[in-house]
C-alpha cells in the first residue's frame, strides 16, 4: 500500500478513536447538564464535522505544504463552529455553546492530526486520558440509573475504541523499531504490515469472546466439574459394589465365631470345607480378577485411548496450525532480494509424506520438455525433474531444502557433483537472477540431466 | 465488577502476548547465512542466503536480522547503510508458525577481498511494543573469497620503448619464444598439457614436447605493495596496487593456460600473517587458485620495503621470466633488476603508474599503461 495512503488510512483511525473517547463523556456531561443526550445522532454530526474537516484540511493542504496553507487550514475551523452553532440552535443557548465547544475541540484536534504523525492523538498521557474519559463514562452508565440506557451503547464504543488503539500501538511500534538511525532505510516485507494488523484483529477478537463468553466460560467449567464429579461418584459407586462382592468372597463368617472351635484346624462343621483352601481360593480369585481389569484397562487404555487422544489432538492441533493460512509455498520478489516462503510442519503430521510418488521416466520428460516453449519455463522443469527423480530414489529432498542445500546433498553420490551443479548454476541464474538462458544453455542442461540420472540409476 | 473484569482481561491479555511472543522468540527458530558459493570472482553476481525457520505454533510479528558486513559485497541498494568499509543491513522478516522463509539477496562482488560474516544479531518483539525488545547474537559461518578479476594486457599496457600508440601488442611476454622443437622424456613437474600423445604411444613412455630453451621458461610474478618510494606501512594509492593485483591475476591465468611453473613474491601479506610472500614454483591449477587466493587476501599494506625485499629475492631466479608490477623504480630497484637481469633471466617490469618516458631505465624493457 502506498505509505501516504496508509498514514492517511490512519490518521482517520486515530481520529475516530479519539472521538470515539471523547462521545461517551460528554453525553454523560450533557446529560447531568441539560437533562437529555442527543443520541446516535449527534454521535453521527460530531464523526461528519470532524471527517469533514479533515478532508478540508487536506484538501487544503494537497500542493503546497507552506504556511499560508497551514494557517487557512487552522482558520477553517470556523466552518464547523458554526455548523454545530447552526446544528445545536433550536436546544437551547448553554446546550449549543456546549455542543460548539465539543465540536471545537474535536475538529481542532483533527487539524493539528494532520500535521503530526498518525499516533499523535493516541500515545503517550493521550491514551491514558483517553481510557480514563472511557473508564468513567462505562462506569456512569453501569451505576447510575438516569444513564443506565447507554451501557451497551458505551461498551460497543469501548470495545472499537480499544480495537482502535491496538491497531495504532501495532503500527507505532512497527514504525519505532524500522525507523531508527540505522533501520531508516531497511526494507520491510510488503505484507508486514497487513499481517499485524489481522493478527491484531484477531488479538482483539480473542479477547471480546474471552469476555463476552466469561459467563458461559465460568458455566461450562462447573458443567464439566459437575461432569467430572459424576464419574467419580458413579466409579465409586461401581468400586464400592465390587468391593462388597470381593468382601464377600472373603467373608467366612469367622468374625461370628470368636471362641475355638474346629474351625481353629480349618473345617468347618458339617459342610466340609477347609477355611485356609477357600482363603487361598478366594486371594488367587481376587488377584485374577484384578490382573484382568488392569488388562483390560491397559489395553483399552494404551491400545485405544492414548492413540485416538493423539490422533484427535493432532488433527485439531492440524487444524488450528491452517486455519488463517493454507498456503503451503509462494515467492516475492523484491528488487534486491526474493523470498521463498514456505510451511514446513513437523514431518510426522505433513501430508506431504503420505502423497505416493509416481514413477519418473526420461523419455516422458523429453516428450513434455518439447511442448515448452519458454527456456526459462525449460530449465525449471529439467531441474524440478531431476529433484523428484532423487526424491524418487530415495534421495532426502525437501521442499524446504535451497538449492544449496541440495546441492550439497548430491555431493555424496560420486560423479554427480559435476552435472548436477550445472544444471543448479543455470537454473539459480534463471530463477533467480532471472537470465534468459541460451539455447546451448537449454542443451547442457538437458544432457546433464540426462547423466544425472544416469549417474544417480548407477549409485542405486 | 464488570467493568474490572474488562480492564483485568484486556491487561492480561496484553501481558500474555508480550510475555509469550518475548520469552518464547528464539525458543525453537533456526537461523542460517551463507553464501551461495564459496568463491567468486570480482564483477560477479551471487546470493547471499538468509534461512529462517519458525518450528513452533506461536507466530513472531516481526524480527530483523542485523548483517555487517564489507561494503564491496553490493547488495540491498539504498536499504543499506554504507560506513566506511562496512555495510550495515537489515533483513526484516515476519514469521507464522511453521514458517520457513529462505531470502536470497543478489550480491555484487565490487572487489577482492576475503569477505566473512561470523555473527548475526536477531532482534524481535511482541506486536504491541509492550515488553522490551529480545535479542540474540547467532553464530553463522558464511564465508567468500573473491578473486580478482583478470585484465586485458595487451590494451592496458605498451612497452615504454614504443612510439605511443603506433601499435597494439598483440603477442606478449611468455607468448613470443613459443618454439617447437623435439621431445623428450617426461619429468615430474612437466605440465600434462605438454605430453605428446602419439610419441607416448609409439614408445610406450610417457614423453613430453620439447621446446626451446626460451620457451621452457619458469615464470615469477613480483608485486610491490608499495605505491610510493615512501610511504607509511599503509598503502596511500590503492588504487594502483589494485590495479596491479588485477595484472598479477591475468599472469597467472596466461600462465595456467601455457602450463608454465609459476611463482609469486610480494612484500605485503595476507591476513593473519607477519611475512612477505615468496611461494614455490609450480605448475597447474591448484597452484593457481592458491595464488590467487593470495592475491585476494592480500592486504594493502607493506612489511617490507621493496628495495630490500628484492634484494632479498633475487637469488632466487634463474633461467625465469621474471615480471616486476611496481608503481615506482628508484636506483636501487633498477640496480637489483639488472642483477636479476644478468643472472640469465628475462625481466619485465609493468609499472602500475604512468610515468614520464624520460625517467626510466634505458636498459631494462618497461611496460607502462596507456
Amino acid at each position: 500500500m502506498d505509505i501516504k495512503i496508509r498514514e492517511t488510512i490512519l490518521k482517520i483511525i486515530s481520529i475516530t478513536a479519539m472521538f470515539l473517547c471523547v462521545y461517551p463523556i460528554t453525553s454523560i456531561m450533557r446529560f447531568f447538564l441539560f437533562k437529555k443526550t442527543g443520541g446516535l445522532l449527534d454521535a453521527f454530526f460530531y464523526l461528519a464535522v470532524i471527517y469533514g474537516t479533515f478532508a478540508a484540511v487536506n484538501f487544503i493542504m494537497r500542493k503546497n505544504n507552506t504556511k499560508k496553507n497551514a494557517i487557512l487550514a487552522h482558520l477553517f475551523l470556523v466552518i464547523p463552529i458554526l455548523v454545530s452553532l447552526m446544528y445545536y440552535f433550536h436546544y437551547g443557548a448553554f446546550h449549543m455553546i456546549f455542543g460548539t465547544f465539543t465540536a471545537l475541540i474535536l475538529c481542532f484536534f483533527t487539524v493539528r492530526a494532520y500535521f503530526k504523525k498518525y499516533h499523535y492523538l493516541v500515545s503517550g498521557v493521550k491514551i491514558y486520558i483517553g481510557i480514563v474519559m472511557v473508564l468513567l463514562a462505562l462506569t456512569f452508565s453501569t451505576y447510575l440509573n438516569d444513564v443506565k440506557h447507554l451501557k451497551t451503547q458505551f461498551y460497543i464504543i469501548t470495545f472499537i475504541y480499544t480495537l482502535f488503539l491496538l491497531i495504532i500501538k501495532n503500527q507505532s511500534n512497527l514504525d519505532g523499531i524500522f525507523s531508527k538511525r540505522f533501520d531508516k532505510a531497511s526494507g520491510i516485507p510488503a505484507k508486514m504490515r497487513s499481517y499485524n494488523v489481522r493478527k491484531t484483529v484477531v488479538f482483539f477478537l480473542m479477547v471480546l469472546v474471552f469476555y463476552c463468553f466469561r459467563d458461559v466460560l465460568v458455566m461450562g467449567l462447573r458443567g464439566l466439574g459437575n461432569i467430572l464429579a459424576l464419574i467419580i461418584k458413579t466409579l465409586w459407586g461401581f468400586l464400592s459394589k465390587i468391593m462388597v462382592k470381593i468382601h464377600n468372597l472373603f467373608d467366612t463368617g469367622e468374625m461370628h465365631f470368636p471362641g475355638p472351635s474346629e474351625e481353629d484346624y480349618g473345617i468347618i462343621e458339617g459342610s466340609g470345607k477347609n477355611i485356609f483352601v477357600d482363603t487361598i481360593f478366594n486371594i488367587a480369585l481376587f488377584l485374577i480378577l484384578t490382573f484382568i481389569i488392569y488388562k483390560i484397562i491397559t489395553v483399552f487404555i494404551i491400545g485405544e485411548l492414548i492413540p485416538f487422544l493423539k490422533n484427535f489432538l493432532k488433527s485439531i492441533y492440524q487444524k488450528l496450525i491452517n486455519l488463517f493460512d493454507k498456503t503451503e509455498y509462494r515467492e516475492e520478489k523484491t528488487s534486491y532480494y526474493t523470498d521463498s516462503i514456505e510451511r514446513v510442519l513437523p514431518s510426522d503430521v505433513s501430508k506431504k509424506s503420505k502423497e505416493k510418488k509416481k514413477i519418473l521416466s526420461i523419455n516422458k520428460m523429453l516428450k513434455d520438455l518439447e511442448k515448452i516453449q519458454d527456456p526459462k519455463e525449460k530449465i525449471k522443469y529439467l531441474y524440478g525433474f531431476i529433484l523428484r527423480y532423487m526424491s524418487f530414489k530415495g534421495m532426502d529432498i525437501k521442499k524446504s531444502y535451497t538449492t544449496g542445500e541440495i546441492y550439497k546433498r548430491a555431493e555424496k553420490i560420486p560423479r554427480l557433483n559435476r552435472p548436477f551443479g550445472e544444471i543448479t548454476s543455470v537454473y539459480e541464474s534463471v530463477k533467480y537472477g532471472g537470465k534468459m538462458p541460451e539455447e546451448t544453455q537449454v542443451d547442457e542442461v538437458r544432457y546433464s540431466t540426462i547423466e544425472s540420472v544416469k549417474i544417480i540409476n548407477k549409485s542405486n | 465488577m464488570e467493568i474490572l473484569a474488562l480492564i483485568i482481561i484486556f491487561l492480561a491479555a496484553v501481558y500474555i502476548q508480550g510475555f509469550l511472543l518475548n520469552f518464547f522468540l528464539f525458543h525453537n527458530l533456526e537461523y542460517s547465512c551463507s553464501f551461495s558459493v564459496d568463491k567468486a570472482t570480482e564483477g560477479d553476481s551471487i546470493f547471499l542466503e538468509e534461512i529462517i525457520y519458525n518450528k513452533k505454533p506461536i507466530p513472531i510479528s516481526w524480527i530483523k536480522a542485523e548483517i555487517y558486513t564489507s561494503k564491496w559485497l553490493d547488495f540491498a541498494g539504498k536499504d543499506a547503510v554504507i560506513a566506511q568499509e562496512s555495510r550495515f543491513v537489515t533483513s526484516n522478516f515476519f514469521l507464522k508458525s511453521y514458517q520457513k522463509t529462505t531470502r536470497r539477496w543478489n550480491v555484487k562482488c565490487l572487489k577482492r577481498g576475503y569477505y566473512k560474516i561470523d555473527k548475526i544479531t536477531l532482534v524481535g518483539g511482541d506486536f504491541l511494543g509492550s515488553f522490551s525488545e529480545s535479542s540474540d547474537v547467532i553464530d553463522v559461518e558464511a564465508q567468500l573469497l573473491v578473486y580478482p578479476a583478470p585484465v586485458v594486457l595487451e590494451r592496458c599496457f605498451r612497452p615504454a620503448s614504443r612510439i605511443i600508440g603506433d601499435t597494439i601488442v598483440r603477442r606478449w611476454i611468455n607468448d613470443d619464444p613459443f618454439m617447437f622443437s623435439g621431445i623428450r622424456e617426461y619429468m615430474p613437474g612437466d605440465a600434462l598439457n605438454r605430453i605428446h600423445w602419439k610419441a607416448t604411444a609409439s614408445r610406450n613412455r610417457l614423453m613430453v614436447k620439447k621446446n626451446d630453451f626460451t620457451a621452457n621458461l619458469k615464470t615469477a610474478v613480483v608485486l610491490n605493495i608499495q605505491s610510493r618510494d615512501s610511504e607509511p606501512d599503509e598503502v596511500i594509492d590503492k588504487e594502483y596496487i589494485e590495479f596491479g593485483i588485477k595484472v598479477a591475476a591475468t599472469v597467472f591465468d596466461k600462465a595456467l593456460k601455457e602450463g608454465l611453473p609459476l611463482s609469486f613474491s610480494t612484500n605485503g601479506s595476507i591476513f593473519n600473517e607477519k611475512n612477505p610472500i615468496n611461494t614455490k614454483e609450480a605448475v597447474g591449477w591448484e597452484h593457481v587458485n592458491e595464488l590467487l587466493g593470495i592475491l585476494a587476501r592480500l592486504k594493502l599494506k607493506k612489511v617490507q620495503d621493496f628495495e630490500y625485499f628484492i634484494n632479498d629475492i633475487y637469488k632466487n631466479y634463474q633461467n625465469t621470466e621474471v615480471i616486476i608490477l611496481t608503481s615506482y623504480l628508484t636506483e636501487k630497484i633498477c640496480n637489483t633488476i639488472r642483477k636479476i637481469k644478468a643472472r640469465k633471466n628475462n625481466v619485465s617490469i609493468i609499472l602500475l603508474n604512468a610515468v614520464e618516458r624520460e625517467n626510466l631505465p634505458g636498459d631494462l624493457d618497461v611496460y607502462i599503461p596507456y
